[in-house]
């Protein structure tokens, strides 16, 4: 069974299946594939709102979550996010 | 006016040179961490920069004391009594560096221990108490004794962090640093509260303490890219 994951590590999850999502995703699909229940996903996804990592797109139909500027640096920092908490024992 | 022969005291430059290290360096791991710590809002890393921080500020606050310890023959050139002020400095200095410690040591057991989040106010409350205490009944012993405790404390959990990572290289390096950083924060803090103590080797901890601090900037440069 796989570790429980750590906050960090479900945020870094949520960007990266937006971002492979060629940077475009209902709420549906994410949720699905960031597997974590419908309270916690919804706290996350509020939380990326908020920080600005990520932003919903509405058109007549759907909602579509994208990643911005500071979500994509988040993916590129996450590396040195994980390497720094663990070699401090933060 | 500052007497000009403060400036010809022996070591006086050693004692400039020394803090302005330690406070630059202390200052840049809490800059160099701020990106990290933005993007995270983790706050393992929010304790570990307000360690650094509290270095800094306690390095500057004992640069102070030493200021006007080495003044303090020259006392008449003042019009305010320099031991009510060194009382007071001192009261800082030992309030900043114990909390230094603790939150480096709060660093690594938040998890555990952040789920009252006045803890830490109240840690702040009791450390000023003790400090002041201290100072004012002029026990530098409780003080120490207290230090050592948090460091010993903070010793033994990187330890533990460190046998838990399955002694991995990086974990083992910071190890180091932390138990190098502990030891020698308490031979300076006898140092500023004794200031004959170290008379003989003081170059030598001086040199081992930036080393250290210099290790710990390294690491976390290394770290955050």
């Amino acid at each position: 069974m796989d570790k429980k994951r750590g906050r960090l590590e479900i945020i870094y999850d949520i960007l990266n299946v937006i971002n492979k999502n060629q940077n475009r995703i209902k709420y549906t699909p994410l949720l699905r594939k960031s597997n974590l229940s419908t309270k916690r996903f919804s706290e996350y996804v509020s939380e990326l709102l908020e920080k600005e990592f990520i932003k919903a797109l509405e058109n007549k139909k759907d909602k579509y979550f994208c990643l911005t500027d500071k979500g994509f640096h988040y993916l590129e920092k996450y590396k040195n996010i994980t390497t720094f908490v663990e070699d401090f024992g933060l | 006016m500052i007497h000009p022969r403060i400036f010809l005291m022996p070591g006086f430059e050693i004692e400039i040179i020394y803090s302005f290290i330690i406070i630059v360096s202390s200052l840049m791991i809490y800059f160099k961490t701020k990106e990290l710590y933005n993007l995270t809002t983790h706050k393992g890393i929010k304790y570990f920069r307000d360690a650094f921080l509290f270095f800094a500020v306690a390095f500057f606050i004992r640069f102070i004391i030493f200021f006007l310890l080495t003044l303090f023959e020259a006392s008449r050139i003042f019009e305010f009594n320099p031991r009510l002020l060194g009382s007071v400095s001192s009261t800082f200095f030992i309030y900043t560096s114990t909390m230094a410690i603790v939150y480096l040591l709060y660093s690594m057991i938040w998890e555990k221990w952040d789920k009252n989040s006045k803890k830490i106010g109240w840690i702040h409350i009791g450390i000023a108490l003790v400090s002041a205490i201290g100072v004012a009944i002029q026990s530098t012993l409780i003080l120490l004794i207290l230090q050592c405790l948090v460091i010993s404390v903070a010793s033994l959990i990187a330890y533990r962090r460190y046998i838990q990572s399955g002694k991995k290289k990086g974990v083992k390096s910071n190890l180091t640093i932390y138990i190098l950083l502990f030891i020698f924060w308490v031979l300076n803090t006898i140092g500023t509260l004794t200031p004959d103590f170290f008379s003989t080797s003081k170059i030598i901890i001086y040199l081992v303490s930036i080393g250290t601090f210099l290790s710990i900037f390294y690491a976390v440069i290394k770290r955050t890219g």
